[in-house]
């Protein structure tokens, strides 16, 4: 098996949603009309490398995370994850994969089961994916990862509910729990959007530190080109579910060709 | 010029009483804001800066305690009793815009009946047609067009509820008003929009604003005068370009600094939890220089005209006289 | 010392001194002053009829000569009916079947409405097609005249009428658990779960169910007190269990004497008020406990 330059290969990706006909559309004769979230769209994405995916809500950037995670299904065009095709995967094959990507969400308040502790959610993830043999070398295995994410003393950690966890906590925690898996590669779907601006840094650290210490590969989902430029060696522009520019995130942010990017930077407010 | 300012919030505290004991919400804090001017109330959450905006408006919760006084105009607001509040100020002197959600409006009735309401209930003078003709006048204000009126809440995109919210707050024509979090859920183009429009609606109804958010960046858009909130208590209220000129306190620089650039210099972004190691030092050496002096860590330095610094986080400590 | 607030993330470590899960569910139901006094009610009625046996040892259709005798007679605190039979005595017994009917029958609405309605809500596509219609039929089916019918051919036992209570109540239980699990499975925890590579089943039993569950054990309460009240109402016109000593019974065997012995109907009646009510109050606590914007402190 050939080793692909390019971790991730999106090509012509397609999400399409049919709106469902009325009865006199139907008597009209009139095909469904969908809602194209992805519009054909395709780029690749280095080993090591932070891609950031810039558009305002309705861009389909966010699709675009999920469908790269596959927690959905694309309707038209592929994802190849280090040469292999993983658009239509199921079952086993689709759980293999789970383990070599993984997502952060947008809502760090709800990113974990309310009724479990920090422990029990983050303990889960290492036994969907048989990590570890005895409860001890699971516990161990959590412990490490808390503290290396400087989430200390980490048994006290463990034992907290998720309200007990503040929102930059939270996230920090919900990446922890990525990380267990061990993937290579992880979206982060705008990760800091719903945390105050004070506390962002720590998150959008913690990814950079990822991709130095262990040449993660990172979509970052975000609104904020600000933020963009901050973590990401590329930025890719989205709008009505279409890419309209990508390139490296100094000559976007400097030279931008697309006026749609231009339109984001100009109002882009800075301090 | 010594014109009455508007708003003198004066020594406010806000304790909460819940199932635990008492929560103390916002600690002493003062500040003035001269007619036409616009505040900021800048800090996290929690910070108490939504607290104090509510507390101007009397609108905190049954389980509020609140001391000190808010001089608007002349009067203390806190000692209005609630239906004279209703009748002279609510709306009509003071009024609010919140964070865009599909809580804000009834999501039941049309736009344009809600408004009517709201004239109705503090304009009652005013007849139909009148009312008719003040709800054209704020939407042609905000830029929404006219439809609008028969649209219920879940049909407007966000830039048009926010839109809605603004135009609601400036119907009875009040010559204060605040904005809660106003653009926070808002997209990058529409915030700016907004936050445009604000300026220019400032301008034209020539309004006295108090402006609410964690983001420096709208702080830096829309004030003249920033007050920095940490923990209900007030860190730095100083003119606006002189606090981002040269922010004198440990936990202003940090909010500054936690903000990502996007043509400045690339460097490394910190977030504000380990601010005071900056002042530490700071606060030992006034310690050691003055052991005589037991100096309140709370009180206010003035270090410049109209700026005020926390005297515990303050980076210019040793050059302090007193 | 610095009098400078701790910083969120501080401030929240040092909460975690935190009640067990017990007392977050105990101490908020005690202060909806409705609980406890449901709860103690439920807890007399459940005394007297575990110690059934202890409270009147002859049994509910022990006969005795004097008949008809009026309450604080002697030997019969509150009087006997027209066979003699002791009512305290059938009082306590009937406890006991109207507590295992309503248990049971609401037991069995609350497991099957929550198969069906967290399957049909998560899944959605054909299982939630299917599983609504289903639901859909029960709904409309007269829930009395079916228990009506099925007890008139298959017989007046206890089990019939407990089952058929049971599945004919389900329906709004399943109602109420797929619209929990419609909200559940677009929350952020079930994404994120979905994407670690958890099984749906999985999913589904251990945290869709267990965190959509709450309401519908306030409305288990609910379920109970109507299947007390609908046992009671079928021996009323006879088709109750006619060895069981059950207050409904006791109310039929009453009707041609009550107006010269009113105990012997309004007794058991008092009793099934009574207890309706204990559930009532319970399930009133349960909702006060699960919606805190109710519970807000006056300062």
């Amino acid at each position: 098996m050939s080793e692909s330059q390019h971790l991730i290969e999106v090509t012509d990706l397609q999400r399409y949603y049919p709106i469902r006909k009325n009865l006199t559309d139907f008597a009209r004769g009139k095909s469904g009309e969908v809602v194209k979230a992805v519009d054909t769209i395709s780029f690749t994405l280095k080993r090591g490398e932070i891609l950031a995916v810039v558009g305002e809500s309705g861009s389909g950037k966010s699709t675009t995370g999920r469908l790269l995670v596959r927690l959905d299904t694309p309707t038209g065009g592929s994802i190849r994850f280090d040469g292999q095709d993983v658009s239509h995967l199921k079952g086993a094959e689709l759980k293999a994969f789970r383990r070599r990507a993984q997502i952060i969400f947008q809502n760090p308040f709800e990113a974990f089961d309310p009724r479990l502790t920090i422990g029990s959610s983050l303990e889960q993830a290492l036994r969907i994916h048989d990590i570890g043999s005895t409860p001890k070398e699971r516990e161990d295995r959590l412990i490490a990862a808390l503290e290396r994410a400087s989430l200390s003393p980490a048994r006290e950690f463990l034992m907290r509910y998720p309200h007990e966890l503040s929102g930059g906590q939270s996230q920090r925690m919900a990446t922890v729990r990525a990380m267990l898996l061990e993937p290579q590669f992880l979206v982060a779907d705008e990760p800091v959007s719903m945390l105050d601006v004070s506390v962002r840094a720590d998150i959008l650290n913690q990814l950079l530190d990822l991709r130095d210490t262990y040449g993660m590969a990172i979509v970052f989902i975000t609104h904020d080109l600000a933020v963009a430029r901050y973590v990401a060696d590329r930025v890719a522009v989205m709008q009505h579910g279409k890419l309209v520019e990508v390139g490296e995130t100094e000559q976007i942010i400097f030279n931008p060709q697309h006026e749609y990017s231009r339109e984001l930077l100009a109002h882009t407010l800075e301090v | 010029m010594s014109e009455q300012p508007l708003l003198e919030v004066k020594n406010l505290n806000i304790t909460y009483r819940t199932e635990r004991g008492f929560v103390s919400a916002v600690q002493d804090v003062s500040f003035t804001l001269p007619k036409g001017a616009s505040i900021g109330l800048v800090g996290e959450s929690g910070s108490g800066k939504s607290t104090i905006a509510m507390a101007v408006m009397r609108l905190l919760p049954p389980n509020a305690r609140v001391t000190g006084q808010i001089i608007f105009n002349g009067t203390d607001l806190n000692a209005v009793n609630d239906r004279q509040l209703n009748r002279t100020w609510r709306w009509k002197q003071l009024s609010m815009v919140f964070q865009k959600s599909l809580s804000a409006l009834s999501p039941v009735h049309r736009i344009g009946d809600q408004m009517h309401d709201v004239l109705h209930q503090h304009n009652p003078q005013l007849n139909e047609s009148q009312r008719r003709a003040k709800i054209d006048e704020v939407l042609n204000a905000v830029n929404l067009p006219q439809r609008v009126i028969r649209s219920f809440p879940f049909e407007l995109s966000g830039g048009q509820m926010q839109r809605t919210m603004i135009a609601l707050g400036l119907i009875c024509n009040p010559p204060f008003v605040i904005f809660d979090e106003a653009t926070t859920a808002l997209d990058v183009i529409t915030q700016a929009q907004i936050l445009d429009e604000v300026k220019r609606l400032k301008a034209a109804y020539n309004l006295t604003t108090m402006v609410i958010s964690h983001d420096v960046g709208v702080i830096n858009a829309t004030t003249d005068i920033v007050a920095v909130l940490y923990g209900g208590q007030l860190m730095e209220l100083a003119p606006r370009e002189a606090f981002f000129k040269d922010p004198q306190h440990a936990y202003s620089r940090a909010l500054i600094d936690s903000v990502p650039s996007l043509y400045g210099p690339k460097r490394r972004i910190t977030g504000v939890s380990d601010w005071r190691t900056a002042s530490s030092s700071t606060v030992d050496q006034l310690r050691s220089d003055r052991p005589a002096e037991a100096a309140d860590p709370n009180a206010m330095i003035e270090v410049g005209p109209g700026h005020f610094v926390r005297r515990e986080g303050y980076l210019g400590a040793l050059e302090v006289a007193s | 010392m610095s009098q400078l607030p701790l910083s969120t993330d501080a401030a929240l470590a040092s909460t975690v001194r935190r009640p067990s899960r017990f007392m977050a569910f105990w101490k908020p139901f005690m202060a909806s002053k409705m609980g406890p006094i449901g709860l103690a009610i439920l807890i007399f009625v459940a005394i007297c009829a575990i110690f059934a046996n202890v409270i009147a040892p002859d049994g509910p259709f022990a006969l005795g000569a004097p008949r008809l005798l009026a309450p604080g007679s002697e030997g019969h605190l509150l009087g006997t009916d027209h066979l003699g039979r002791d009512m305290v005595a059938q009082l306590v017994y009937g406890a006991r079947v109207s507590l295992v009917i309503g248990l049971v029958a609401a037991l069995i609405s609350l497991v099957v409405g929550v198969i069906v309605g967290s399957i049909a809500g998560y899944y959605g596509g054909w299982a939630d097609l299917v599983f609504s219609r289903i639901t859909d039929m029960f709904l409309i089916m007269p829930a009395f005249f079916l228990i009506i019918i099925v007890v008139a051919t298959l017989g007046s036992g206890i089990m019939y009428v407990m089952i058929v209570i049971g599945l004919t109540a389900w329906p709004a239980s399943a109602r109420l658990m797929r619209s929990q699990a419609l909200t559940l499975r677009e929350r952020t925890f079930i994404q994120g779960l979905k994407a670690l590579g958890e099984s749906s089943p999985r999913i589904l039993l251990r945290h869709i169910i267990p965190n959509g569950i709450q309401p519908l054990i306030a409305n288990a309460s609910l379920d109970v007190a109507s299947a007390i009240l609908i046992e009671a109402g079928l021996s009323f016109i006879g088709l109750g269990d006619p060895n069981k000593a059950t207050w409904g019974r006791m109310i039929y065997d009453g009707r041609t004497t009550i107006l010269t012995a009113w105990w012997t109907s309004v007794l058991p009646g008092v009793a099934i008020i009574i207890t309706v009510l204990g559930f009532y109050l319970v399930g009133d606590g349960i909702s006060y406990v699960l919606s805190p914007r109710s519970r807000k402190v006056q300062a």
